[in-house]
């Protein structure tokens, strides 16, 4: 069962990454351009020329799907490499560092982590107005490396302790060298996990963002844009709510399923 | 008191050092709108260094003056709590029916681990979970309330009984609220099932329930008496994780379905770019959200007394 | 006289991750009432898997072959239904466990759990329930019974618990109690009080003891009848007194000599 699932979610990750890279070879037009009859073009169902239907405003939602998997794909990696980032720095630094800084930064930490999330990156909204993708992956990362870090530093603590650790560095070994020959293995898997459930949360972050038209401005496609040019009678065109929410939907289950597998490949099976 | 201190000097600090400035006066502004930004301007006290702003913010808060706001002039506090209210009718029933559903079903999936059952409701709760909230409320919304007209697609009280007394608005309240609060639970009680799960497998292995059957206690009774109390403890901890999680949701899930709650108003605010009921809000559902978190985990506490070694 | 237990070609098998493995192999035994027995083997000899078998307690892994018989107070337990066995356990059959702080509920208040055994077997009145309980746990030497039957098990020290598993046992007075390693896991000194205790009761209610363990000083001390036990198999069953003194089987001449000096019976005259 498991062997299947890490294939499926392998595939997935596979799937949507090349749709990502290779956006300008498989949609080679312009995701934002109207169709050649714009009042005859609305709304059509899936056929041979538009795969996957059209939009409102006759826009072929196959070329957008796969320019928005481009957009949020970069938005969720870079928002993620940025929360495992910051948070391996703030966590290993923390578990080496003197009590008091200890004490002082994992109590930062929790501060930053006791505000939801979402409130966090609503309040910077409210300053900044809309923001380029990029930015808004940035803001999306700081918000949230704080749980990370928690782990992190846990993590970092407790191999720290270990005796094999301790007996390194009774023998006088360097604190980089430990650092790297003793802490850093015991974090991978933990770096792992943490950037695959960073992943998971961002995706469906960006995607209500921009839904709800404080993320990426328009016309932009990204998954979140897909859901909101579904207008007001959403479920009136099956195709412009299934294809989006089928995507998101597979990415955040394969990005959790690969993250439950980093932390105990054996039991993913039971877990699920 | 310590979080919300931390959290307003956080957000301030982190506020003011980003670009944009939210006071300057837009050319479109209504006269009153521009008076009340300028105002505001003064009250923050932008136009004076940082190290005056933030006593001054500090002594607006005490006072309870949380400004008006730059959208409908209207005093925040107002605004700021109702909304939380209405976000509170919303978040308290949901939590309640979540942790009900999703205790039941985690402990019978625990106690029936690897059979069938168990393995296609996880499966199902691993796939709903997957499903962003805001979707599943806006596809629940477009069947049950656009396409099958079953119940009420937005609002909280139906037009005709707006201005009634509160009694007489209360079934169409409830009525409005039955699609959202349902959202809000079924992704609570997937969550609490999946840990609820965990835990009475990890109970089960524990000796005592051996210990109680070799008594002649009835597999149910061990299942649904010893175990579940067993697990109490993490059920109170779990709670005050979920909170900051359900509100966040519940902000959504608001919007799909124009709830006049905090999570509504929050991102109707921040789209107009309404700086004094963003930070208002965001500050009281902090405050909220960490006051009833530490609530759980004194509680997880007291029912953890039979735990001292765990 | 008629038997007590009667245990005849017993054969557990337990499933494996590779093979499965025979973990009892056609064992047969009987146990007279009021008759305390003990069951002596290494770690691995089946003893606990007979025990277990007894009870009815064996884990989803483990198989009880055909051919093999349970007959207590005349019933074959092994074509018993779930209900009706779980009306013996706790009333005719009890079991004490070798370690009390995981066999009791870590977050139920230990009068509860004694009482409990009352509820369960068909006690209606909590209040009388509750008596009960106090009472016999002031019987197992509870120093201030009523107080302590609200404490929680990681409240009281290993012997207290152990005391705690005995009051469950005994409530409600059966005729069989299965004892597995009742003192292995306590200091020496607590491990001769919880015995003599064991063996004061016993002698108040008549009860049948299959004492489990694989220290025969403990065998010396309580037992008239010794089985014992290697990989599965029986290999001498005697009285006490004829083990010690004329073993007849090259394994329990083993065990014997195994024991440490101080330990051993002297012999008769």
């Amino acid at each position: 069962m498991s062997r299947v699932g890490r294939l499926l979610a392998y595939g997935t990750v596979a799937a949507v990454l090349g749709a990502a890279l290779a956006a300008p070879v498989l949609a080679p037009r312009d995701p934002n351009a109207l169709g050649d009859d714009p009042t005859r073009d609305r709304r059509l169902a899936p056929s041979v020329q538009h795969p996957l239907g059209t939009d409102d405003l006759s826009r072929d939602v196959y070329g957008r799907l796969i320019h928005g998997t481009r957009v949020s794909v970069s938005i969720a990696l870079i928002a993620a490499a940025l929360i495992v980032a910051i948070a391996f720095a703030w966590g290993t630094t923390a578990a080496f560092a003197p009590a008091w800084l200890r004490g002082a930064m994992m109590i930062f930490a929790d501060v930053v982590y006791s505000v939801p999330r979402l409130l966090v990156v609503l309040s910077v909204l409210t300053f900044t107005g809309q923001l380029a993708p990029a930015t808004l992956a940035v803001v999306l990362g700081l918000a949230g490396w704080a749980p990370l870090s928690r782990i992190l530093y846990r993590a970092a603590v407790a191999a720290r302790r270990a005796p094999s650790t301790e007996s390194a560095m009774a023998l006088g070994v360097g604190r980089v060298r430990i650092a790297f020959s003793h802490v850093l293995p015991a974090l991978r898997p933990h770096l792992v996990e943490g950037a695959c459930m960073a992943v998971a949360v961002v995706i469906p972050l960006e995607a209500a963002l921009t839904y709800f038209g404080i993320g990426v401005p328009r016309p932009t496609a990204t998954w979140g844009r897909l859901l909101d040019d579904a207008g007001a009678d959403p479920l009136g065109a099956w195709w412009l709510v299934v294809f989006p929410s089928a995507v998101i939907a597979a990415t955040v289950m394969a990005m959790n399923y690969l993250a439950s597998d980093a932390r105990a490949p054996r039991l993913t099976a039971e877990a699920k | 008191m310590l979080v919300a201190l931390l959290v307003t000097s956080v957000s301030f600090v982190g506020l003011r050092l980003l670009p944009g400035d939210p006071f300057a006066p837009s050319p479109d502004d209504p006269p009153e709108l521009a008076h009340a930004r300028a105002q505001s301007r003064v009250q923050f006290g932008l136009d004076r260094p940082i190290s005056v702003q933030y006593p001054a913010l500090l002594g607006a808060l005490a006072r309870g003056d949380l400004g008006h706001s730059f959208a409908t002039a209207q005093p925040v506090s107002g605004i700021v709590r109702s909304a939380i209210t209405n976000t509170a009718i919303l978040v308290a029933p949901a939590l309640l029916i979540g942790l009900a559903l999703g205790v039941a079903l985690g402990t019978w999936q625990g106690a029936h681990a690897g059979s069938v059952r168990d393995k296609i409701l996880g499966g199902a709760t691993f796939g709903y979970l997957a499903v962003p909230e805001f979707l599943v409320a806006l596809i629940l919304g477009g069947l049950v309330a656009i396409r099958w007209k079953l119940l009420p697609a937005t609002g909280m009280v139906g037009a005709e009984v707006a201005t009634a007394p509160w009694l007489v608005r209360l079934p169409s309240i409830v009525e409005h609220a039955v699609l959202p609060v349902s959202v809000l639970a079924m992704s609570t009680a997937c969550v609490v099932a999946r840990h609820q799960r965990a835990a009475v497998i990890a109970a089960v292995g524990e000796g005592f329930v051996r210990g109680a059957g070799a008594r002649g206690v009835p597999a149910h009774r061990i299942l649904w008496v010893h175990v579940l109390r067993r697990t109490a403890g993490t059920i109170c901890a779990m709670a005050g994780v979920l909170l900051p999680a359900l509100v966040g949701g519940a902000a959504l899930v608001e919007r799909v379905f124009s709830w006049p709650g905090a999570g509504s108003a929050l991102v109707t605010a921040v789209a107009a770019r309404d700086y004094p009921v963003v930070q208002a809000l965001v500050l009281m559902t902090a405050v909220a959200v960490a006051l009833s978190a530490s609530l759980a985990e004194a509680g997880a506490q007291r029912l953890a007394q039979g735990e001292a070694l765990v | 006289m008629t038997a007590l237990l009667e245990v005849e070609n017993l054969r557990v098998t337990y499933a494996g991750a590779q093979r499965d493995v025979a973990a009892v192999a056609g064992v047969s035994f009987a146990v007279a009432p009021g008759e305390v027995v003990a069951l002596v083997g290494e770690s691995g000899s089946g003893k606990t898997a007979t025990a277990l078998a007894i009870i009815g307690l064996l884990g989803e892994s483990a198989r009880i072959e055909p051919g093999s018989a349970i007959r207590f107070e005349g019933r074959d337990l092994l074509r018993l239904g779930e209900p009706e066995f779980r009306d013996l356990r706790g009333r005719r059959i009890a079991m004490v466990f070798q370690d009390a702080g995981a066999a009791l509920n870590p977050v139920m208040r230990v009068g509860e759990q004694v009482a409990e055994a009352a509820l369960v077997h068909g006690e209606r009145d909590k209040a009388r329930a509750r008596a009960m309980a106090v009472a016999m746990l002031d019987r197992v030497g509870l120093p201030d019974a009523a107080r302590q039957a609200r404490a929680y098990p990681h409240e009281l020290s290993g012997g207290m618990k152990q005391r705690v598993m005995l009051a469950i046992a005994l409530l409600l007075k059966p005729s069989l109690v299965i004892a597995d390693e009742p003192t292995s896991a306590l200091d020496v000194t607590v491990q001769r009080q919880v015995l003599s205790l064991l063996l004061e009761l016993q002698r108040e209610s008549g009860t049948a003891v299959l004492m489990i363990t694989h220290d025969l000083g403990v065998v010396a001390e309580t037992c008239s009848r010794a089985l014992v036990m290697r990989r599965g198999e029986l290999v001498e069953s005697a009285t006490v007194d004829d083990l010690f003194h004329a073993p007849r089987h090259a394994y329990t001449r083993e065990l014997l000599a195994a024991m440490p000096r101080l330990a051993r019976p002297v012999p008769p005259g």
